[in-house]
């Protein structure tokens, strides 16, 4: 039931018109891009490279993940399919000299130890990091195998614990961004709050249309989402080969996503890639 | 074919489906259900309230203004838990009459979908 609550709005009018004028704002802005990107918070130095380790396992698509500590240390990676394809420079201060630019395979695995030192470079004492993704700047070949961040958190003895790393938050936030990688626009919410947006202006006016007519009954609305289990809850209503509206979320933290036909199945299973 | 086989049908198709039920969303109850297990009668009877409240609901309620011109129902809806996935698609021909799928959570929704609408076209044009 907490995912039927996430929701809620007040039924006093002047919170409904502020919400209101709120979401027109956001639906107005084609794409709100946090500078730092969105946060990774760690225990210690190690469970931040964990939690790098586990951005990079959690890339499908051939994407440039920039990574900055909260000391401003950066590193840039080309990710594929899961693996680490390539260091792009400039490598952290102190890294060792030989990866910057160089495609990485399994045969690279016996200087695993420096490819260590450099992520080590990277992390420092930092217990907070903050992570974009792009797409590739440098075209991939095939003989860019790169290295699985599973054989990455072996070797060197890292758990890849999302659920020591992840959050509602950051697993909602994720969501987002595979919703705007596909291209579909979406309203992220805190609480009752609308908090950030993506999309193209014309899909976030129509979502946010919709938004504010169902957040006026989201509480009756939040029945749909009674579940006959706890945890995160996904529900998508469309019609047939036309737009769907997915209303997704956990512990508070939700979005609502406009997909078209041919994204349903990308959408939902980007919600079980994340949540389950 | 009777309903039954084509519910039987379409678990067939899709293993991952453990439950297909044809509702009445107007009476708000399962009128012919295929399961793999015996289903009590209190999980049907929220079954089908569910397919009520998302497919003719509140938050259906905006949907067709989103939806465009010439749009006046939801069509389909899909619910995940890290549980299930249950998909529920409405007919075409008889706007209160709907499949209620029950699935496992990895489940091809689109292949879902599809035998779905092929079974309501069938029990639709039966009638």
């Amino acid at each position: 039931m907490g995912q039927a609550q996430a929701i809620y709005v007040s039924d006093d009018d002047g919170e409904q018109s502020r919400l209101t004028d709120k979401l027109a704002k956001l639906a107005a802005a084609a794409e709100i891009v946090s500078p730092e990107g969105r946060a990774l918070r760690a225990d210690n130095p190690r469970s931040l490279l964990a939690a790098v380790l586990a951005e990079i396992d959690e890339t499908m698509l051939a994407r440039t993940l920039r990574f900055r500590t909260g000391s401003g240390t950066e590193l840039s990676v080309d990710v594929f399919s899961r693996r680490l394809l390539r260091i792009n420079p400039p490598a952290p201060t102190g890294s060792p000299k030989g990866f910057e630019k160089q495609a990485l395979t399994d045969a690279d695995t016996p200087r695993i130890h420096d490819l260590f030192r450099l992520f080590k470079a990277f992390s420092g004492s930092d217990r907070v990091a903050y992570v974009s993704s792009g797409p590739v700047d440098n075209p991939i070949d095939a003989s860019e195998y790169g290295i699985a961040a599973t054989t990455l958190a072996d070797l060197w003895k890292l758990p890849l614990a999302k659920s020591g790393i992840g959050t509602p938050q950051t697993r909602i936030q994720r969501f987002c961004e595979e919703c705007g990688e596909m291209g579909a626009a979406w309203i992220r919410l805190d609480g009752e709050q609308p908090v950030d947006t993506g999309g193209t202006e014309s899909a976030l006016a129509q979502l946010g249309a919709y938004a504010e007519t169902a957040l006026r009954d989201i509480r009756e609305a939040s029945d749909i989402i009674r579940a006959p289990a706890e945890g995160p809850r996904f529900v998508l209503l469309g019609q047939t080969g036309g737009l769907s509206v997915a209303l997704a979320g956990e512990d508070g933290h939700s979005v609502l996503v406009l997909a078209d036909a041919l994204q349903i199945e990308a959408v939902a299973a980007a919600w079980r890639g994340i949540f389950i | 074919m009777e309903v039954s086989d084509k519910l039987e049908a379409i678990r067939a198709e899709v293993p991952e489906c453990v439950a297909v039920a044809f509702a009445d969303l107007s009476a708000r109850m399962v009128l012919s259900v295929s399961t793999r297990t015996r289903q009590p009668q209190e999980a049907l009877d929220d079954l089908s309230a569910a397919a009520a409240d998302l497919l003719d609901g509140p938050a259906a309620a905006p949907m067709p203004e989103l939806l465009g011109e010439g749009t006046s129902r939801v069509g389909h809806a899909v619910t995940q838990s890290r549980s299930e996935t249950r998909i529920y698609v409405r007919s075409s021909s008889d706007p209160a009459e709907a499949l209620c799928c029950i699935c496992a959570p990895m489940v091809d929704i689109d292949a879902v979908m599809r035998h779905a609408k092929a079974a309501l076209e069938h029990i639709g044009g039966k009638g």
